[in-house]
């Protein structure tokens, strides 16, 4: 949870399958094919990010699920659009390098759409021996910037400050 | 006899070619108490910044493994835990890169707070980084059916050079600072077989540090 004082407001986080099954595979011309899950990791995100900017968070696993919508002010959806990354083999550059981009999406209660924002983050990790190791860290790194970046950006972008 | 000595001189000179100097310069402030009392515990941090250098990992894991153990250990905290307990504080975008503003982050409340519920007393806030700063010298390998051999010599210089300030989280001012500062030359010579002779210029700040501040604590 991070550690701010909440907003006042109510919200209902759609975390559907989409995000916690999300997976980045890739062919890296000179390397091994690669594939990183990213799913579990920004599902938890998300959830303890948002869980705590706001007064309160129901989680809902698919935007068709039945939920009493009394006291909600705000409907928030987010999908993780891009990821790319960056491990060289060879070079100076001897740093692993992650970046990932969020969409948040925001409905009101009726479902009208009211504002998207788009959330990035950026992680780096050097390179000793490991190099999966670092690409997994420089990923940790780009998912908490993103949260970083949701606590500061994110009220804003949906109106709410 | 004649070659003998001449190898032998060359060995020598190239081992006494390698080294480390160092420099250390520990501060304590006038009338700092580095007392631990029971349930506190020291948590050690080092600069982050995506944009320019951070401190390594590594470093910090070295130090509060070697505060951790030995004759005069310390209770530490866990640096992961104490990131995640005060998240998104202490993260590259939003962690303090100077003392001056680490002070400023003291004043908040929640952040004040919830550093006294981890029962953290001291904070070890460590700047600086080890780098490259120079290096020289081929080493050439053929091979043939007579068999293979590298002929040379390849040198490069380590410079680790940190700030270690103690935060005393009662008082919210520094208890005392520490700067080490190691440049190592390493070598590889070659004469049929490359031979490395690595020092470990990080190992040693790392060692540095660690020996000043276990003092710094076992002192009362």
């Amino acid at each position: 949870m991070p550690l701010i004082t909440p907003l006042p407001y109510n919200v209902v986080l759609i975390i559907d399958s989409e995000l916690s099954n999300y997976e980045h595979t890739e062919s890296v011309e000179g390397q091994a094919n690669w594939s990183i899950g990213l799913g579990n990791a920004s599902n938890d995100l998300v959830t303890k990010v948002i869980g705590g900017l706001f007064n309160s968070a129901i989680i809902i696993n698919n935007q068709d699920d039945s939920i009493n919508l009394d006291g909600i002010d705000l409907i928030i959806y987010p999908k993780l659009n891009r990821f790319e990354f960056d491990a060289p083999i060879r070079g100076k550059d001897v740093f692993a390098e992650s970046w990932l981009q969020f969409i948040f999406s925001a409905f009101d209660k009726d479902g009208a759409p009211l504002n998207e924002v788009v959330i990035t983050g950026y992680g780096r990790s050097e390179i000793f021996r490991d190099r999966e190791g670092a690409v997994n860290e420089a990923s940790q790194g780009a998912l908490r910037d993103a949260g970083v970046n949701i606590v500061s950006l994110l009220p804003n972008g949906l109106d709410l400050l | 006899m004649r070659l003998k000595s001449l190898v032998l001189l060359v060995i020598l000179s190239v081992i006494a070619g390698c080294g480390i100097t160092a420099r250390v310069e520990p501060f304590m402030e006038p009338g700092s108490n580095f007392q631990l009392n029971q349930g506190e515990s020291v948590v050690i941090l080092g600069r982050k910044h995506q944009a320019s250098f951070q401190t390594e990992s590594t470093l910090i894991d070295c130090i509060a493994s070697n505060l951790a153990s030995g004759v005069n250990s310390i209770s530490i905290h866990s640096t992961k835990s104490f990131e995640d307990a005060l998240f998104p504080y202490f993260e590259p975008s939003t962690a303090p890169l100077t003392t001056v503003e680490f002070a400023i982050l003291l004043e908040n409340e929640l952040v004040f707070r919830e550093i006294e519920n981890t029962g953290v007393r001291y904070i070890v806030w460590l700047d600086g980084s080890t780098d490259r700063t120079d290096s020289g010298g081929t080493i050439s390998c053929a091979a043939g059916p007579g068999g293979a051999g590298c002929v040379g010599l390849a040198w490069w210089e380590d410079d680790a050079r940190y700030d270690a300030t103690v935060w005393d989280i009662t008082t919210q001012d520094s208890a005392g600072t520490i700067y080490v500062d190691y440049t190592g030359r390493s070598m590889i010579p070659a004469l049929i077989t490359p031979i490395p002779l690595v020092v470990r210029t990080q190992n040693a700040a790392c060692t540095g540090l660690s020996t000043q501040l276990t003092s710094f604590f076992s002192q009362y």
